[in-house]
C-alpha cells in the first residue's frame, strides 16, 4: 500500500531548474535511500515535500490526500517528520523539551487548562512525559532529559533529531544525512537503530545520505538523483548496478 | 521617621516597578518572538485605561464586567495591529516594521485624540478596600492591590511559558521559526497569541497605573510605555525574567532618585542608565551575547 506517491515534481529557482518530474512511491513501512552527488536537488526534495518549498509543478500525495500547497506545519500535522541537514534543535531548550515540541499536536489541553494546571493538563502533561522519555531511551538520551540540547555532543545531537521527529508520529521520516560528521562506528550503530525504528514504529523512511556502506545496508530500494533529474529507481541492487549510475558516481 | 519613610519609597519603588514588569514583559515576549520593537505597546496601556473609563464612568456598566471589556479590548486590539500592521511586514527589514510600529503607536494616539478629545479625563476611583497598617506606615490599598495582582500575573506568565504546549511553542518559534513550523506549530497562530497575552497585561497595567495616577490623556501611554521599554533592555531583550528584573530595577532607581536626590533629575539618571547600559553591556544584563561569525 502506497504511502506516500509523487508525480511529475518539478521547481524553479529563478532560471535554474532545480528538479525536473521527479517521481517517487514509497510504501507503507518501507525504507528508501535517497542518493545523488553534491547540488542534485536531494534536500530540495525533502523541502519540497515539508512544504518549505512550494513545486512549480506536480503532486505529492500522502496517504490518499493530496499535501502540496499546503503549509509546513499542516503537512507536519498529517504526517511528514524530518531532520536537518545542519542540525536546528532548539538549542536553548532541555532535551525533554525539545521532544514535547515534536509532539505539540498531539496535546489536546486548551489554553486555560494549562495556565490554571487543572486535572487534564497534569494527566496529559504525564503521559506525554513518559511517552517522550521512553522515546528518548531509543538511543539512550533519557538520562540527558534535563540538560540543555545546546550541551549533548554533536553525534547526540543528530540523534536527538531524530527522537523529535519520531515524536509527532509520523507516516513518513524523513532522515536528512543522519550519518553526517560520525566515525564507522557511530555510523554502524546508526544504522541498526534506525532499522530498529522502521521495525517498531511502522513508519516509513526516506534518507538521504552519502555514505554507501549506510544506504546499502539497510534500504530496499534507492531513488538516485542527479541534476535535479530520476538518474535511477528500484531495488538497491539493479540500481548500483545501472550503467548510468556509475557513470554518475564514477564517470566513463 | 527616616526607616519608616524609607520603606513608604520602597513599597512605592515595588508598585512603580510591578507594573513597568508588566508593560516590559509585553515588549520583551513580541521581541523574542517576532524581532520586533513593538512601540504601539505603549499606547495599548492608554486603551486600557480608556477602555475602563468609557464603560464604567460614561456607560456606567458594572465595575468587573468595565474592567474585562477593557482588557478584552486590549487583547483584540494586539492582535489586529499584528494582523494588519506587522504580519504583512514579516520578511521584510527591520527598519521598515519599527517605522511601521511608530506609525501605529502615533495612529492609535491620533484616533483617542479624535474620539475623547485631548482633554484629560479622571480615571474613577473605584479601589474602596482599607489601608494596610504596618505600625506608623500605612500602605493604600491601590499599592498593595497593584503588588499583588502584578505579582500574581508573573507567576501565571511564568507557568504559561515554561510548563504548557502554547509556552513551548512560544519558546520554539522565538529560537527557530521555520524549524518550529516543520514541528507542526502554527507560527502565525503562535505570534498572535503572543501579541494577544502582551496586549491583555498592558491593559491590565494601565488600568493599575490610572489607580495610581488617576488621569487619562491620549499620550498617557508614552512615558511609562518608553521606560518599560528601557527596562526591558536593561535586562536583556528578549528575556522574561530579565524584563521583570530590569523592571523592578528601574522603578525602584525612579523612585528613590525622586526621593532622595531630585524629582526633577529622575528620568535623567532613568535615560541614563538606558545609554550607560548600552555603551558597555548592550545585551542588557540577563541577555545573550550574540557572538557574530565572521
Amino acid at each position: 500500500m502506497s504511502i506516500l506517491s509523487v508525480k511529475n515534481l518539478g521547481i524553479n529557482f529563478g532560471g535554474l531548474r532545480a528538479l525536473d518530474k521527479f517521481h517517487l512511491e514509497i510504501n507503507k513501512g518501507e525504507l528508501i535511500g535517497l542518493i545523488g552527488p553534491n547540488g542534485a536537488g536531494k534536500t530540495t526534495v525533502f523541502n519540497l515535500l515539508t512544504g518549505v518549498y512550494q513545486a512549480s509543478e506536480g503532486e505529492i500525495i500522502l496517504d490518499n490526500q493530496k499535501i502540496n500547497g499546503l503549509s509546513s506545519d499542516k503537512i507536519a500535522r498529517i504526517g511528514i517528520s524530518r531532520t536537518f541537514q545542519n542540525i536546528r534543535l532548539f538549542q536553548n531548550l532541555s532535551v525533554l523539551d525539545n521532544v514535547k515540541i515534536g509532539m505539540h499536536s498531539k496535546y489536546e489541553y486548551s489554553f486555560i487548562e494549562g495556565i490554571l494546571k487543572l486535572k487534564k493538563y497534569k494527566l496529559e502533561e504525564k503521559i506525554k512525559e513518559e511517552e517522550a522519555l521512553k522515546l528518548l531511551k531509543i538511543f539512550n538520551l533519557d538520562v540527558f532529559a534535563s540538560y540543555k540540547a545546546s550541551s549533548l555532543s554533536y553525534g547526540k545531537q543528530r540523534e536527538l533529531e531524530i527522537v523529535r521527529a519520531l515524536a509527532g508520529k509520523p507516516k513518513l521520516l524523513l532522515l536528512d544525512e543522519p550519518a553526517a560528521g560520525m566515525n564507522p562506528n557511530e555510523t554502524i550503530e546508526l544504522m541498526n537503530t534506525i532499522k530498529k525504528i522502521q521495525e517498531s514504529f511502522e513508519v516509513a523512511i526516506l534518507l538521504i545520505e552519502h555514505d554507501m556502506k549506510l544506504v546499502l545496508g539497510i534500504c530496499e530500494k534507492i531513488t538516485v538523483l542527479n541534476y535535479g533529474r530520476v538518474l535511477s529507481c528500484g531495488k538497491k541492487d539493479d540500481v548500483i548496478n545501472d550503467k548510468e549510475v556509475i557513470k554518475a558516481y564514477l564517470g566513463e | 521617621m527616616e526607616l519608616s519613610q524609607f520603606i513608604m519609597q520602597f513599597v512605592n519603588g515595588l508598585n512603580v516597578g510591578s507594573i513597568y514588569a508588566l508593560i516590559a514583559l509585553g515588549y520583551t515576549m513580541v521581541y523574542g518572538i517576532a524581532k520586533l520593537i513593538n512601540f504601539a505597546h505603549g499606547d495599548l496601556i492608554m486603551v486600557g485605561s480608556y477602555g475602563v473609563f468609557y464603560f464604567y464612568t460614561v456607560l456606567k456598566l458594572p465595575l468587573w464586567i468595565a474592567i474585562v471589556l477593557a482588557i478584552l479590548l486590549c487583547v483584540i486590539l494586539g492582535a489586529l495591529i499584528e494582523k494588519i500592521a506587522y504580519k504583512p511586514l514579516r520578511k521584510a527589514s527591520k527598519i521598515s516594521l519599527l517605522i511601521t510600529a511608530i506609525g501605529m503607536s502615533y495612529l492609535l494616539q491620533s484616533t483617542f485624540q479624535l474620539i475623547f478629545t485631548a482633554n484629560p479625563k479622571v480615571f474613577p476611583n473605584f479601589i474602596n478596600l482599607p489601608a494596610l497598617k504596618l505600625g506608623d506606615i500605612l500602605i493604600g490599598a491601590n499599592y498593595y492591590l497593584t503588588f499583588l495582582i502584578s505579582i500574581f500575573l508573573l507567576i501565571a506568565l511564568n507557568i504559561l511559558v515554561k510548563h504548557t504546549k502554547v509556552g513551548r511553542a512560544m519558546r520554539a518559534v522565538s529560537q527557530d521559526a521555520g524549524a518550529a513550523q516543520l514541528m507542526g506549530i502554527d507560527v502565525d497562530k503562535t505570534i498572535s497569541i503572543t501579541f494577544m497575552i502582551g496586549s491583555g497585561l498592558a491593559a491590565i497595567a494601565g488600568i493599575l497605573y490610572c489607580c495610581l495616577y488617576p488621569v487619562v490623556s491620549p499620550y498617557l501611554g508614552a512615558v511609562p510605555g518608553i521606560k518599560a521599554f528601557i527596562a526591558a533592555v536593561l535586562g536583556g531583550i528578549g528575556s522574561i525574567p530579565g524584563a521583570v528584573l530590569g523592571a523592578f530595577i528601574l522603578g525602584m532607581v525612579e523612585v528613590m532618585s525622586k526621593a532622595y536626590l531630585s524629582s526633577a533629575l529622575s528620568d535623567t539618571i532613568v535615560f541614563s542608565i538606558l545609554i550607560i547600559m548600552l555603551i558597555f553591556k548592550p545585551s542588557g544584563i540577563l541577555g545573550k551575547n550574540l557572538k557574530e561569525k565572521v
